[in-house]
Parts: C-alpha cells; sequence; structure tokens
C-alpha cells in the first residue's frame, strides 16, 4: 500500500515538473503523452514487452540453475573455492555491455545473444550469493555436525544449504533487475523485437513518448519480477523473516 | 567410564593443557572449572574426539577415543539450534542422521523439561533457557552414557541459570548419565558435581579434585546445606585465586 502510494507521488512530480518548468514533451513527455502513447497502440507494447519478458525469464532461468549448480559445486571444496573466486571476481568485473557486439559477431540476430546477455548479468551474482551463503554456516553449527558425525551430504542438506538460503535470495534479488537490464543492452545493440528495440527505433525517430511508455513498460516488468522472488522467497523460508 | 591418561595439547607453539589425568565413573557428575584460556574446553573436546590430544590418551569404556561416538553427547554454550526447524524437529535432528526412530523418545523428553506445548514452535519464539532446553534434549536423543558440556548455561541470565542448574541435576538423577561440565561459575559447580576438577592457568593441569559431600538433591533455597555449600565454595574460591 504505502509502496503504491510512494508510485504515486513519483508520478505526481513528474506530471507537476512538466508542468512547471514548462518542458516540451519532444524532450520529457508528461505521464499523460506516455499514457496516451500506449492507449494508441497497446497491442504493439504489450506485445513486445511480452517479447523481452520472455527473453527474461528463459535468461533468468538458466542464470538461476546455472549459478546455483556452480556455486554448489565450487563451495564443495574449500580449496577449489579458494582458486575460483579470485576468478570469478575478474570475470563478474568485466562490463557486460562491452561484451554485446562480440555476441551479436557470434551468435548474430534473434533470440539467443539476448538471452545470453542476460544469463551473463545475472549470473555471477547468485553464483556469489551462493557461496558466501554456504561458507557462513556459524561454528556452533559445524562443530555439531562434527559431533554427530554427519556426512558431507547430510550437513549440506540438513544444515548449509538451508542456512545459506537467505544469503541466495539477496543474490535473486539484486540479480532481477540486472536480469531485465541485461536483455535490453541486448536488444538496444541488435533491434529486432522486445522493448529495447522500440527505445532504440523511437530514438531514430524522434518519439520519445513511445520511447518512455517503453521505459515505464520495463520498470514495471523489473517490479513484477522482483516481487514474485521476494513471494517466493516467503513461501520457501517463512522463518527468515522472523530470525 | 572416562579415563584421561597424561592427555596433552598443544596448538602450534602454544601449550593449552599439560599432563591430565582424570577417571570419571559411570554416573557421575564430574565439573572443570578455571579461568578462562585454561583448557577446560580444549579437555572437554578431546573426549568428544574433536581434537587428538597431542601426548597421552583418553579411552571411554576402554575404548581409546579417535572420532565423536553416538553415544557421546555434547551441549554447547550456544543453543545451536537450526532456526526452520521446530523444537521438535531440532531434538530429533540426531535420530535423523543416525537413521533412528525417535519420535516417541522426542516427546518424552520435551515432555520431561517441559517443552511439550512448545513443541511445534521455532527457536526464535522461545526463550533463551528453553532453547538451551531444546539443545539438552536434541543431546539426549542420542541417550548417550556420557554427556559433555561447555559451559551451557554461561549466555543465560542468573535466574535462569540457577532454574536450569536444578533442572539438569533433576535430569541426571533420573537418568544416571556420566556427566562432564565446563563452567567458570563456583556456584554451578557446587551444585552439581560429585567432583569438582579444578585446573591451573595455562597450560592447564589438574590442580587439585575436590569432592563435593553434599546429599542431593541440592537446592539453592533456605535447605540448601548451606554451611557444607559455603565450605566447599570457599575452597574452590581459594585454588582458583
Amino acid at each position: 500500500m504505502k509502496g503504491l502510494l510512494g508510485a504515486a507521488i513519483a508520478i505526481a512530480l513528474w506530471w507537476g515538473a512538466t508542468i512547471v518548468f514548462d518542458i516540451d514533451p519532444f524532450y520529457v513527455p508528461s505521464p499523460g503523452d506516455v499514457v496516451e502513447t500506449f492507449w494508441s497502440t497497446p497491442g504493439f507494447l504489450l506485445g513486445e514487452t511480452w517479447v523481452t519478458a520472455g527473453r527474461v525469464l528463459i535468461g533468468f532461468g538458466i542464470a538461476v540453475a546455472g549459478g546455483l549448480a556452480v556455486a554448489v559445486a565450487l563451495a564443495a571444496s574449500r580449496t577449489v573455492e579458494q582458486m575460483t573466486m579470485p576468478v570469478l571476481a575478474a570475470v563478474n568485473a568485466v562490463p557486460k555491455v562491452a561484451l554485446a557486439p562480440l555476441l551479436l559477431v557470434w551468435m548474430g540476430f534473434g533470440n539467443t545473444p539476448k538471452i545470453v546477455m542476460v544469463v551473463l548479468v545475472s549470473f555471477f551474482p547468485i553464483v556469489v550469493a551462493t557461496m558466501s551463503g554456504l561458507s557462513s554456516t556459524p561454528a556452533e553449527l559445524r562443530k555439531l555436525a562434527r559431533v554427530l558425525r554427519s556426512s558431507w551430504w547430510q550437513t549440506f542438506v540438513k544444515v548449509r544449504l538451508p542456512w545459506a538460503l537467505p544469503q541466495i535470495f539477496v543474490g535473486l534479488k539484486v540479480a532481477t533487475p540486472l536480469a531485465i537490464i541485461g536483455a535490453v543492452i541486448g536488444e538496444v545493440v541488435s533491434p529486432d523485437r522486445g522493448l529495447g528495440s522500440v527505445i532504440t527505433g523511437s530514438g531514430a525517430s524522434a518519439d520519445t513518448p513511445m520511447a518512455f511508455a517503453a521505459l515505464v513498460l520495463l520498470a514495471l516488468a523489473g517490479v513484477v519480477l522482483f516481487y514474485l522472488v521476494a513471494a517466493v522467497e516467503r513461501v520457501v523460508i517463512p522463518w527468515s523473516a522472523a530470525v | 567410564m572416562i579415563t584421561v591418561d597424561g592427555a596433552a595439547r598443544s596448538f602450534g607453539t602454544l601449550e593449552a593443557l599439560a599432563d591430565v589425568t582424570l577417571t570419571v565413573s559411570d554416573g557421575e557428575f564430574v565439573t572443570l572449572i578455571g579461568r578462562s584460556g585454561c583448557g577446560k574446553s580444549t579437555l572437554l573436546n578431546m573426549i568428544a574426539g574433536l581434537l587428538p590430544p597431542t601426548r597421552g590418551t583418553i579411552t571411554i569404556d576402554g575404548t581409546p577415543v579417535t572420532s565423536p561416538r553416538r553415544d557421546v553427547a555434547m551441549v554447547f554454550q550456544q543453543p545451536a539450534l537450526l532456526p526452520w526447524r521446530s523444537v521438535e524437529a531440532n531434538v530429533l535432528l540426531p535420530a535423523e542422521i543416525f537413521g533412528w526412530n525417535a519420535a516417541a523418545e522426542a516427546a518424552q523428553l520435551l515432555e520431561m523439561t517441559g517443552l511439550a506445548e512448545f513443541r511445534k514452535r521455532r527457536p526464535h519464539e522461545l526463550s533463551g533457557g528453553m532453547q538451551q532446553r531444546v539443545a539438552l534434549c536434541r543431546a539426549l536423543i542420542q541417550k548417550p552414557k556420557v554427556l559433555l558440556m561447555d559451559e551451557p548455561f554461561s549466555a543465560l541470565d542468573a535466574l535462569t541459570r540457577e532454574e536450569l542448574a536444578v533442572e539438569l541435576q533433576r535430569i541426571h538423577l533420573d537418568l544416571g548419565t556420566t556427566i562432564v561440565f565446563v563452567t567458570h561459575s563456583i556456584q554451578e559447580a557446587v551444585l552439581l558435581a560429585d567432583r569438582v576438577a579444578v585446573l591451573s592457568e595455562r597450560p592447564g593441569r589438574i590442580r587439585e579434585i575436590v569432592k563435593i559431600d553434599i546429599p542431593r538433591p541440592r537446592t539453592f533455597g533456605y535447605n540448601a546445606h548451606l554451611e557444607a555449600v559455603a565450605s566447599a565454595s570457599a575452597r574452590l574460591h581459594s585454588l582458583l585465586h
């Protein structure tokens, strides 16, 4: 409820600014202009939203599955973890935007390079959060596991993984907006369909309200995805909020 | 029976514990008391099989201790409960790991410690004293011959400590488990112990073993044997200072 109120205030400020400063809609359209643009072609914009959302969901799904698998494999051994952490940090520091033209060269047009870009940007936060969660088991719980002579697998399933879940979800929440950014980067670099392509196209034809409409839809998609993850979190680890 | 024979432990160049010899009979309650860093917990960890002695040997019922055993349970200073599990599921953790079916025993233990109505609650809903009771139940579900307790009540407030000490005494009288209990508290040692092993400062050695001859069940109230308690406390006090 408070979130909705905040959004309403933000929109009011935007609208107020366009009126008070008498901004030319060519540069910054008012919310009214944007809504009008949306209603003039709702099917078109929703279709493009769906294309982008599809790429985001597929890429994010791959990043989650791959990120969790890689993190678990790496956390299995302290040596492997210490060996790979610097490499991961280095790879993560490469600006993924800079790879977009290369992806175009390697994979051409179409869905693949966009999905790959989504995976690239959202994969690392998930890996890093999962690994740090798995290595944060408190000393007394590790000791308990030793006293009980619990096997590696038992300790992993009964102690380490559940303990890591809150941190894994932090990683997932960091990764959701990145996933959307990844899809848009892909679409801006090689426009075909999707909201990123709409923005590139409307920039070329100076159709600012259209670009803004696409931006608003991207923001909404980001909010929806974030709250989806948060909802899953509440189901999976209801104990975490209370602890 | 636990036999510690000339056990010593160093960490690198630091000698934590030097030549400790101690026997604990079946059903006996022995407390280890000493200043911080005197190696009390090191000794306990060695009896638990978590830490090999650098010299000397430790046996339980004649078998040398080389790794943790199912019939030796441990309670730590922290309750070390799993926050996502209910009280009952926490108590059942060792049984799960051992592949035992112990639901009935868990219910019985929770009944005995007054936690029956909280069995579906999560640890964060309980007070510190209740959490430590859960940890105790989790140790007892192993049906241990030996219970090792590492300052189990030291994170609790004074009143809760007394309450839990009296309760532990009752459980000890009921079950006859052999207990080795590390503490900083003279009061706790006198209430609980058949014998108190006083450790010297680092490297820890046993300075003296004090027998506490006060009839059980002991209490903190007016019917405590105040004179005997005072003299035992004074004896321990003079050994520690």
